[in-house]
């Protein structure tokens, strides 16, 4: 039951426990991109879509393909690939 | 299983060798920044595409001209950075950095997203040539508030940053005196320090776009973006999306197909035009034969459906600048994939409805070598508009006189090209070409009124490219098909054995039969005849490797019916009543349904053979398309037959 909690959870101890897939990023959530798979094939296309780390997305569609708002661009992903993207769920009330 | 890909061209090959003898500006920018608006607006009518050399990638080349200058101007392939990752992307990556290079850079920048855009710029920057901004969608930034500070752009990234709008044409002229003037200097590089150089590449490049953002660009606290997203929850939701998808597919070939109409009338009644005024004013000789029902005949048979080619391009081309499309893949995404095809496929595979040639070559939207291969690999399966000819012939015969149940007809035979080409994919995808496709990663540019003119040019370059490429094909086709179906002229003591004097159509039909087509359809008639097809019917066959719709013009030549309008009721009346040795009729039922689904899946256009064989960079996928394409033709028209034989409707 907790196999898929688990797959877009880091190994990060709960009281710090931000750190999650942008799979798991709610709609209208904020969240920043803390890695991207090395072995993504699709990870030069997402840095050229604004995609890299450090950057703040805001998640406006959940299913898949998934869209996020980056540095102005609304990108669609598909689950695969935001499964590869670990992000920092950040507060809403957060520039 | 090693997949070729686009080929490239040799180690040894000049790049481009034609552009060197005058200036060069290539024109880059990420895609929807409105690149290819502003490249008409600068050059007008006066461009021309053509491929890159040793590839198919198209280039468009255009001409920029002054009493001193004459520069070309090339539009480059919308990329995000110089990392390419489709083949249209390496052929502007090449063009950017081969030497020697362009000799200036127009970078399109989209001014509602500067901070994207900059992260492009910084790569162009790093390279030793002149750059000069075309800041485009101003009007955009205006009605959302963003203020831009040209004057600080210009000086903080150090060359002309000129706003401009391809559309109302504001801008345009400062810009191209601009290009004329630091082309004519050789303006001097205006290099930044290498970004990639200070540790990591993207973060550095980041940091510069975002801080000179934040000096350059003033945006309001809460960014307007209700509009799109209104929108987006629509068009892109699982249920409505689709729906609406369906909706606007639907419409678009509605009107294609009422808007076609007249136009397919004017080129039909043009050529029967000619070709009666030939017959009257030229001496009867092989060669008026010749004009009138081989050339005349056959190449018109093709540029009678330009028209319904031309709409299609033009309603893409308008629904690409509204920015629906990627939505669109969004949602063909999730119904695509299930059967092993990336939503980006749907663009070629809606194209190939039109023609598979054009469609196979936008398979290089596709990143992945697999997905671009499968989706070629089936596009073919996929109703083209030559077949629909073919289609509506059938249905005259089949259900006369009963629009309904014709439009039925019609629709079936589209569904089971649809179907086929789904189900080809889904057992490619688990035999010959296994493994994921490439997951989606699209942009989802702003919705935007379509631009009229750039959809415009972008037909009539599309439909020039039709004619140039099937049209003087078809042209070599339709002359040997006439010389196959003409020679060797029957000998005269075959035409006296007759006690009577034989009617026109018996010595047509002699005369065929001893030619060489007439041969070569008795020679392949014991393979076709569990398919109820007889060697008239095996000569259209063959014919019909030129152009599916060539089947027609070929059916009014073996029955008799030449310089008849082949759509007419004369034509699908002699059809009718035409029949075999035994007085049984030629076209039952069952051989009309077995003809028409051989039809749906034959590959019976070399063109598009010789197109997969290019785009693939072997002939090896040319042949299994082909053959797989007429294998599947031959048992499931057998199967349509024989059931339909037994059932009693032949």
């Amino acid at each position: 039951m907790f196999g898929i909690y688990n797959k877009y959870m880091c190994n990060q101890s709960p009281a710090e426990n931000k750190c999650l897939s942008l799979v798991g990023v709610p709609i209208g959530g904020r969240a920043q991109i803390r890695s991207i798979d090395h072995d993504l094939p699709g990870r030069g296309r997402l840095h050229g879509l604004g995609l890299f780390e450090g950057t703040v997305l805001k998640v406006i569609r959940t299913d898949d393909p998934m869209i996020v708002l980056a540095l102005g661009s609304r990108v669609a992903l598909a689950h695969r690939v935001a499964q590869c993207i670990e992000v920092d769920l950040l507060p809403q009330s957060e520039p | 299983m090693s997949i070729t890909f686009l080929p490239k061209a040799p180690p040894t090959a000049p790049t481009m060798p034609p552009l060197r003898t005058q200036a060069v500006i290539a024109l880059a920018g990420t895609p929807n920044a409105g690149k290819t608006t502003l490249f008409n607006a600068l050059t007008g009518l006066r461009s021309k595409t053509a491929n890159f050399p040793g590839t198919t990638v198209e280039i468009k080349r255009g001409r920029i001209s002054s009493a001193h200058e004459d520069i070309t101007l090339l539009d480059l392939p919308g990329i995000y950075g110089l990392q390419p990752h489709t083949p249209d992307e390496e052929v502007a990556c090449r063009i950017l950095t081969q030497q020697p290079p362009p000799d200036l850079i127009l970078a399109v920048l989209d001014a509602t997203n500067l901070e994207r855009n900059l992260l492009f710029v910084s790569q162009l920057m790093e390279l030793d040539v002149p750059v000069i901004i075309a800041l485009t969608m101003m009007d955009i930034a205006d009605r959302r508030h963003l203020k831009v500070d040209v004057d600080g752009l210009r000086e903080a990234l150090g060359c002309p940053v000129i706003p401009v709008s391809g559309r109302t044409g504001d801008g345009v002229s400062e810009l191209r005196n601009q290009l004329l003037e630091t082309v004519a200097r050789e303006a001097a590089t205006h290099p930044l320090p290498c970004l990639s150089c200070r540790g990591c590449p993207i973060a550095t490049r980041h940091a510069w776009s975002r801080s000179l953002c934040d000096q350059c660009v003033r945006a309001p606290a809460t960014p307007s973006e209700q509009h799109t997203e209104k929108l987006d929850a629509w068009l892109t939701h699982p249920v409505f999306g689709l729906m609406a998808f369906m909706a606007i597919m639907v419409g678009i070939f509605f009107i294609i197909f009422q808007l076609a109409e007249a136009p397919m009338a004017w080129i039909e009644d043009l050529f029967e035009a000619s070709g009666d005024w030939i017959s009257a004013h030229m001496a009867e000789s092989w060669l008026r034969e010749l004009i009138v029902n081989g050339i005349l005949a056959g190449v018109g048979g093709v540029l009678v459906f330009l028209p319904q080619i031309c709409f299609l391009f033009f309603f893409l081309a308008l629904l690409d600048d509204t920015g629906y499309l990627a939505r669109a893949a969004v949602v063909m995404e999730r119904w695509m994939e299930r059967i092993g095809l990336p939503g980006k496929a749907f663009v070629p595979l809606l194209s190939a409805h039109a023609c598979a040639i054009p469609a196979i070559m936008a398979t290089r939207v596709l990143e992945q070598p697999r997905d671009r291969l499968l989706t070629i690999l089936i596009a073919p399966l996929l109703s083209c508009a030559a077949r629909l000819p073919v289609y509506i012939m059938i249905a005259g015969l089949l259900v006369p006189n009963a629009p309904v149940k014709a439009a039925l007809l019609l629709s079936g035979a589209y569904l089971t090209g649809i179907a086929a080409a789904l189900a080809a994919a889904f057992i490619f995808r688990r035999t010959l070409l296994p493994g994921e496709h490439q997951a989606l990663i699209i942009e989802l540019p702003d919705y935007r009124r379509p631009g009229f003119r750039t959809a415009l040019l972008y037909t009539i370059d599309r439909g020039a490219l039709f004619l140039r490429q099937a049209g003087t094909l078809i042209l070599l086709f339709s002359i040997i098909m006439w010389f196959l179906a003409t020679f060797p002229p029957a000998p005269e003591t075959i035409t006296q054995d007759h006690e009577s004097t034989p009617t026109l159509s018996e010595t047509h039909d002699r005369d065929l039969a001893h030619s060489y087509a007439g041969r070569l359809g008795q020679f392949i008639e014991p393979v076709i005849r569990p398919l109820g097809f007889d060697w008239q019917i095996g000569i259209g066959l063959i014919s019909s490797f030129a152009a599916r719709e060539v089947l027609i013009s070929t059916l009014a030549i073996i029955y008799g019916m030449e310089g008849e309008d082949e759509e007419s009721e004369s034509l699908l009346d002699g059809l009718r009543q035409s029949t075999r040795a035994d007085g049984s009729a030629v076209f039952t039922v069952a051989t009309c349904m077995s003809l028409l689904v051989f039809y749906i899946l034959a590959a019976q256009c070399i063109p598009t053979q010789i197109v997969t064989r290019r785009e693939t960079g072997s002939w090896k996928w040319a042949l299994l398309q082909f053959s797989y394409m007429n294998v599947l033709a031959y048992i499931v028209a057998l199967l349509t037959y024989q059931t339909l034989r037994v059932l009693g409707y032949a």
